[in-house]
């Protein structure tokens, strides 16, 4: 794990959630790392790989929030605070993402990203694996830096964070 | 014709839908909100999702946000932006369902619109993640590029807003579950609270239509404003009703706000009254039906009341003023029509 992107961009995510949201942003996963460690590989401004870093993480942490109410139990009508919690969280996280990316620089990854959101639905809703469906996240943005990088090669816009 | 039918309607004579006279095209508006889910390439050809949503669509409502964005068109070039409007209407209808969804998830809700809400048909946890994929796809169908032309940053902008007013919409909602049984919450709050849950979006789908219709800014600014004094009318009126309106007509039990620990304007001017105060604070989540109904009741027919409708004339009297601005726009009538639709001051 490059624990140093990591930890700035939990810093980053911080900072931009609300706290009346309380959603913590730590969460170390597997896929987390192995894209911290993939991101090191490209030459790209490391804010950039910080805010792409932290794109990618409100997404996974939107849908393994909502993917949580698959053990939820029906409440027979009564309402449930935790359930309400888990419903906000998600479509909070989700939201987000939108004033994030284009305050930090990062516009064209929305459209990957929705992209990608969108599919790890239909792939969890036909009965994927939440690791299968995470994993199309994963491959979307890893696409995403790629042609960032390609992209600054060849003197494009670099959209650099400011 | 058209005119004779619009005078009978407001004299009261021929009721009139408000798409009616405001000559929204319902039809092409649903016709395009099914096209969201029927042109996806990643769907599989044969998807319960699809169906489910295609349910929704088929079940109706006022298409409240997809009205206010085409109005707010009119401001702008809409008639050369009409394929841009009607994307950014669907998007706002389709952001606007997903989050029916959740809320009746939220709110254990059996029913939507006289059928079963979605999660009823399914389960907590299909129907939530049917509404993110509602919310993506329409994001992406929005947004989706012409063939020859590149979209537009400002389109791209107006749609990424949109989205982002989900986060906005649930600082509201994690407001109201702080508060919610919290008898000491105070107007400036409920009107915050208000602003954001409600105003907001009324507000966004009114400039966002601007926007698309490439209207001035300072017209969209303009616009933005009246949606919200209109938006905090609309949810004051609609506070205002839960309690003085038959249960018949409202198709639940009269004061549900209170029931789920809401505190709405009515609730909060009663606890100003020194007759209705203890019996309010004594209310408890488990508190019988009985004790409910009385309370709802005593605050229908207490002071409180007429001082809610008093604030909700005041936000009517700010809208009417911030529409007087536009008073060499042709559409400026159609806001004065939605605002004597949307608060019609019969409470």
């Amino acid at each position: 794990m490059n624990h140093m992107l990591v930890t700035d961009m939990y810093r980053l995510l911080e900072k931009q959630l609300s706290s009346e949201a309380n959603i913590p942003v730590t969460f170390h996963n597997s896929q987390l790392e192995q894209m911290s460690v993939t991101l090191q590989a490209y030459t790209m401004p490391y804010m950039r790989k910080v805010v792409i870093l932290g794109c990618y993480h409100l997404l996974q942490l939107a849908v393994c929030r909502h993917q949580e109410l698959y053990t939820v139990a029906d409440q027979n009508g009564a309402r449930s605070p935790h359930i309400s919690k888990t419903i906000l969280d998600g479509d909070y996280l989700f939201g987000i993402l939108f004033p994030f990316a284009i305050r930090m620089g990062e516009r064209r990854l929305i459209a990957p990203l929705t992209h990608a959101y969108k599919n790890i639905q239909i792939q969890l809703l036909h009965g994927s694996t939440l690791n299968e469906a995470l994993s199309l996240l994963f491959e979307q943005t890893l696409d995403y830096v790629r042609e960032e990088v390609s992209r600054s090669k060849n003197g494009g816009d670099t959209d650099e964070v400011a | 014709m058209y005119e004779k039918k619009c005078h009978a309607a407001r004299t009261g004579a021929i009721p009139m839908k408000l798409h009616e006279q405001l000559r929204i095209p319902l039809s092409a508006i649903d016709h395009s909100m099914a096209d969201v889910v029927l042109s996806d390439p990643d769907m599989p050809p044969t998807s319960y999702v699809r169906d489910r949503i295609l349910g929704l669509i088929r079940s109706g409502g006022k298409r409240l946000r997809p009205t206010l964005v085409l109005l707010g068109g009119r401001f702008g070039h809409g008639e050369l932006h009409r394929d841009k409007l009607m994307r950014t209407a669907v998007l706002f209808e389709y952001l606007h369902m997903a989050s029916l969804v959740h809320d009746d998830i939220i709110d254990a809700a059996d029913t939507r619109r006289g059928a079963p809400a979605l999660h009823r048909q399914t389960d907590i946890h299909t129907a939530a993640l049917i509404a993110d994929y509602m919310i993506s796809r329409a994001l992406e169908w929005s947004t989706s590029y012409d063939r020859s032309n590149e979209q537009s940053e400002q389109e791209g902008f107006i749609h990424a807003n949109a989205a982002a007013l989900a986060s906005q919409l649930c600082i509201g909602e994690y407001r109201q579950m702080q508060n919610a049984y919290q008898v000491d919450i105070t107007l400036r709050q409920y009107l915050q609270k208000t602003r954001q849950k409600t105003a907001l979006l009324i507000a966004s789908s009114l400039k966002a239509g601007a926007e698309a219709a490439d209207a001035e800014p300072r017209i969209a600014n303009l616009l933005y404003k009246i949606g919200d004094a209109l938006g905090m009318a609309f949810q004051i009126q609609d506070d205002i009703l839960d309690f003085t309106q038959s249960e018949e007509t409202l198709g639940k039990p009269a004061g549900a706000d209170l029931r789920n620990g809401n505190i709405t304007l009515p609730t909060l001017y009663a606890l100003q009254l020194p007759e209705l105060q203890q019996a309010i604070r004594q209310l408890r989540p488990d508190s019988s039906e009985e004790a409910y109904r009385e309370i709802v009741q005593a605050i229908a027919d207490s002071p409180a009341i007429p001082r809610a409708v008093q604030l909700r004339d005041r936000y009517c009297k700010r809208t009417e003023q911030l529409i007087k601005r536009l008073k060499h726009h042709p559409a400026q009538q159609d806001l004065t029509i939605l605002l004597e639709a949307l608060t019609n001051r019969t409470a």
